[in-house]
C-alpha cells in the first residue's frame, strides 16, 4: 500500500483572520509537475490562502489539514517550509533597507542548504548562479547590489521575486498575482521565469486575478476561488469561460 | 521607618524640603572630596600658569557642581552614581596592567596612544613614524614643550559645563596631536582608553587636543574598553581644532566596562571650509553619555555626526549633540540610531542652533530607534534655535519594533527568526557603520554590531 505521497494536500482547509473566517474549507491537491492556478475575484482569499501555506503570522487554521510530501505542514516553521521546498512569490514584494539582494539571497541559499544537510555554496559559483539567472530574466546586474526591492518599481520587484525563485529552484511555488502590475513585456519575461521551472519535479501554484497571464503559463487545472471555497474546477477552458462570463456567475453559486 | 514612609506622603512639601537639604549636603560632601584631590593634586611638577588655570576650574567646579537632571541638557543623564562616590583620580599605583587584546583594530597598524587605568601608558604607545609636521605628544610633555598651544586651548574653554571644569581642575594626563599646514595625516591614529582590575571607584580625567593647522588632514579611532564589572568613571573631554579646509576624521568606540560611567565630551571648532566627520558606537558601559559641541565657525564648514547605540540590561545612553551654526554656508548632518533590549534606554538630545545672520545653513538630524523588548525606552528629543530666515532645516525621528513583514519575507526565503532578526538590526545600524570611511575601522565596528546580536539572541533563548 505504500504510496508516494502527493506533493501538496489540502484538505477542509477553514482560516481566519482577526475572528473573522476567510477560508471556509478548501479541498485541493497538487502533484509533483502540475500547474494549478486559482482564480477569483478581490477578497476572496487567494492571499490568505499562500499566506497560510508559507506560515504568516495571524492566520489561525480553525478547521482541516494540509500534508506537504506527507508531512503535517502546519508543524513546520516558516523557514523549515521554505527549506522544505516551498516558495512564496509575493504580492507586495517587502522592501529591506540596507540589506543588498545579493547577501540576503546568498543567507537563503546557505540556510536553504544548510538545513537539507548540504555544504555552503562556494562564493564564485553562487554569484555566477544568480547572475545567469538575473540575465534570464532581463534584470539589470546592478540591482543585485541594491537593497531588497528599495526603490524598485512594481515591475522590478517582481522580477525580482522570479530571479529569488529561480535561484532558491522550489518544489512548490506558491505565485500571488505575480502578473498584477506588469505591463506587457514585462509579463511575457515573468511568463517565461515560470515557464522555465516547469518540470516533473516543480508544482506551481498560480494565483491570480486575471486570464492574461494563463495564456502565456498554460495551466493543467484551474479553480475558482468565490468567498473563500473553490467553487468549481476544471481545465484551462475554465479561465477563458471566466473571461467571457466574469466571476459574476459563481458568485452567485457560492 | 514605614510610620516616616507614610508621614512623608501625607505632606508632599516637607518631603521636597527634605529631598533638596539632603542633596544639598551631598552636594557639598563631593565637592569638598574633589577639592581635597585637587588639593593633594597641587602638582608641583606643572607650569605656573596651568597650575592658575586648574584652580579657576576647580572654583567653577565648586559654582557648578555635577550637572543634575533638572538641567535641560541633563534631562536624560543621570548621574547620580557620581555624587555618590567621589571618584578618585587615577595615580600610578592604579595603572595596572590590563588586557588589552580587544583594544585594537585588527589589522590597522600605525601610531597609537594607550591609557591603562586612566593614565598615559609608554610601553604600549608607540608614538612612531608619523610624517613631518605631524606631533603626538603625551598631554604631560607638551605642557612643557608645546605650552602655547594647551594654554591657548584651555583660556578658551566654555565656562558653564560642570564636567569639563573638574576635568580641567584635575588635568593632567591626556594627549597632543598637531598637525601643521597642508599636511595630511591619512593612518588613522588609535587611542586606547582600557580599563582592567583595580581601578574601582576610580576617575581618568583624561584631556586630549587635536589641533589641526589649515588644509591639514587626521584621522582618529578612541577606542574605550573596559573588562570587568567594577564601577569607574571616564570623563574624557577633547578640544578639538581644525583650521580652514582642514579635515577631521574621528571614530570613537565606547566599549567600557558593566559598572562604568562615561560622560566624553567633544568641543569642535570648525573654521572657513573645514570638515569633521564624527562616528561613534555605544555599546558598552552602564551609564554613557557621548556629548558633541561643535561650533560651525567658518563659512562654508562641515560637521557630519553619525553614531549607534546598542543597550541591553539596564543600560543607559545619551547622545547629546549641539550644534551650532555662526555663519553662512555651514552644512552638518546627523545620523543616530539605537538598538535596545530588554530594560537599557537612550535619548537623543540634538540641538541645532542657526544664529542670526548664518543664512545658507543646512542641517538635518535624524534619529532611528529600534526596541527589541517593550521594556526598552527611547527618548528623542531634536531641538531647533532658529535666527536667521533663509536655511534648511530638517529633522526626522521614530521609535519602532523589528517589522513584521520584513521579518516574514526573510524567514519565507529560509533564514531562521534569529538571522533574520540579526539581518534587520545588522541593517539598521549598517546605515552608521557605513560612514565609517576606513576599511578595518568599519569591520570591526561591523563585527561588534553582530557580536551583539548574537549575545541578545542567545540570551532570549
Ligand atoms: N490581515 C488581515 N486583517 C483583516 N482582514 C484581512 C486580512 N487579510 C485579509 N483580510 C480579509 O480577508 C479577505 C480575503 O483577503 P485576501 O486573502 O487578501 O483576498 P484576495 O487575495 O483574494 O484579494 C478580505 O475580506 C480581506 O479584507
Ligand atoms: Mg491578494
Amino acid at each position: 500500500m505504500s504510496q508516494t505521497p502527493k506533493l501538496l494536500e489540502i484538505e477542509d482547509l477553514h482560516v481566519s483572520v482577526d475572528g473573522q473566517e476567510i477560508l471556509k474549507g478548501i479541498n485541493l491537491a497538487i502533484d509533483a509537475g502540475e500547474v494549478h492556478a486559482i482564480m477569483g475575484p478581490n477578497g476572496s482569499g487567494k492571499s490568505t490562502l499562500s499566506y497560510t501555506l508559507s506560515g504568516r503570522e495571524g492566520y489561525e487554521v480553525t478547521r482541516g489539514a494540509v500534508r506537504y510530501l506527507g508531512r503535517d505542514l502546519f508543524a513546520m516553521e516558516p523557514h523549515e517550509r521554505a527549506a522544505a521546498g516551498i516558495f512564496l512569490g509575493f504580492q507586495y514584494p517587502v522592501e529591506i533597507p540596507g540589506v543588498s539582494n545579493m547577501n540576503f539571497l546568498r543567507t537563503a541559499v546557505n540556510a536553504i542548504r544548510k538545513a537539507n544537510g548540504q555544504e555552503e555554496m562556494p562564493a564564485a559559483e553562487f554569484l555566477k548562479l544568480v547572475r545567469e539567472k538575473a540575465r534570464a530574466l532581463e534584470m539589470d546586474p546592478e540591482m543585485l547590489k541594491r537593497s531588497v526591492n528599495v526603490g524598485f518599481s512594481g515591475g522590478e520587484k517582481k522580477r525580482n521575486e522570479m530571479v529569488q525563485m529561480a535561484v532558491l529552484n522550489p518544489k512548490l511555488a506558491i505565485l500571488d498575482e505575480t502578473d498584477s502590475g506588469l505591463d506587457i513585456d514585462a509579463l511575457k519575461e515573468v511568463s517565461r521565469g515560470i515557464n522555465a521551472m516547469r518540470g516533473p519535479e516543480h508544482a506551481i501554484l498560480l494565483i491570480t486575478h486575471y486570464q492574461r497571464l494563463l495564456e502565456y503559463v498554460v495551466p493543467d487545472v484551474v479553480h475558482v476561488l468565490v468567498r473563500g471555497r473553490i467553487v468549481t474546477s476544471g481545465g484551462k477552458e475554465l479561465a477563458h469561460e471566466l473571461e467571457r462570463e466574469g466571476y459574476a456567475a459563481f458568485t452567485e453559486a457560492a | 521607618m514605614n510610620l516616616n514612609a507614610k508621614a512623608m506622603l501625607r505632606s508632599p512639601r516637607r518631603r521636597k524640603d527634605n529631598d533638596q537639604a539632603m542633596q544639598q549636603t551631598a552636594e557639598a560632601r563631593y565637592i569638598s572630596a574633589y577639592r581635597s584631590q585637587f588639593d593633594r593634586l597641587a602638582g608641583g611638577d606643572l607650569p605656573d600658569w596651568l597650575r592658575a588655570c586648574r584652580g579657576a576650574a576647580m572654583e567653577r567646579f565648586e559654582t557648578l557642581g555635577l550637572p543634575t537632571r533638572k538641567l535641560e541638557d541633563w534631562k536624560y543623564t543621570n548621574l547620580a552614581a557620581l555624587a555618590r562616590t567621589a571618584f578618585a583620580p587615577a595615580e600610578p599605583d592604579t595603572a595596572a596592567p590590563v588586557d588589552l587584546d580587544d583594544g585594537f583594530i585588527p589589522g590597522l597598524s600605525g601610531p597609537r596612544v594607550v591609557f591603562a587605568n586612566g593614565l598615559f601608558d609608554p610601553k604600549r604607545s608607540d608614538l612612531a613614524g608619523l610624517p613631518d609636521g605631524v606631533t603626538l605628544l603625551p598631554l604631560r610633555e607638551a605642557l612643557n614643550t608645546r605650552a602655547d598651544l594647551v594654554q591657548q586651548i584651555l583660556d578658551a574653554e566654555s565656562p558653564d559645563n560642570g564636567l569639563r571644569a573638574l576635568n580641567t581642575a584635575l588635568l593632567a594626563d591626556g594627549f597632543l596631536l598637531h598637525v601643521a599646514a597642508n599636511v595630511a595625516a591619512d593612518a588613522p591614529i588609535t587611542v586606547v582608553h582600557a580599563t582592567g582590575d583595580g581601578f574601582a571607584e576610580r576617575a581618568a580625567q583624561l584631556r586630549h587636543i587635536v589641533v589641526l593647522d589649515d588644509n591639514a588632514r587626521a584621522s582618529l579611532v578612541e577606542i574605550f574598553i573596559g573588562t570587568g564589572t567594577e564601577s569607574y568613571w571616564a570623563n574624557p573631554v577633547r578640544d578639538l581644532r581644525c583650521g580652514a579646509g582642514a579635515c577631521l576624521e574621528t571614530v570613537t568606540i565606547i566599549d567600557e566596562g558593566a559598572g562604568a560611567v562615561h560622560t566624553g565630551h567633544s568641543e569642535v571648532r570648525l573654521d572657513r571650509e573645514a570638515r569633521s566627520d564624527q562616528v561613534a558606537l555605544l555599546i558598552g558601559g552602564a551609564t554613557v553619555r557621548h556629548e558633541l559641541r561643535v561650533a560651525v565657525a567658518g563659512e562654508g564648514a562641515q560637521a557630519n555626526l553619525a553614531g549607534a547605540c546598542l543597550g541591553a540590561n539596564g543600560q543607559s545612553f545619551t547622545v547629546f549633540t549641539e550644534l551650532d551654526h555662526q555663519v553662512p554656508h555651514g552644512r552638518s548632518n546627523q545620523v543616530f540610531r539605537s538598538v535596545l533590549d530588554a530594560g537599557a534606554h537612550s535619548a537623543y538630545q540634538g540641538r541645532v542652533v542657526v544664529r542670526k545672520g548664518a543664512q545658507k545653513t543646512d542641517a538635518s538630524q535624524a534619529n532611528h530607534n529600534l526596541l527589541l523588548d517593550r521594556s526598552a525606552e527611547a527618548d528623542t528629543k531634536p531641538e531647533l534655535e532658529i535666527y536667521a530666515d533663509d536655511v534648511k532645516c530638517a529633522h526626522g525621528a521614530t521609535v519602532g519594533e523589528l517589522d513584521g513583514d520584513m521579518l516574514f519575507y526573510l524567514q519565507s526565503r529560509g533564514i531562521d527568526p534569529d538571522t533574520a532578526r540579526s539581518i534587520l538590526v545588522e541593517a539598521f545600524v549598517g546605515e552608521v557603520v557605513e560612514k565609517i570611511a576606513h576599511t578595518h575601522v568599519r569591520d570591526k565596528v561591523a563585527d561588534m554590531v553582530s557580536g551583539w546580536m548574537k549575545r541578545q539572541g542567545a540570551a532570549i533563548t
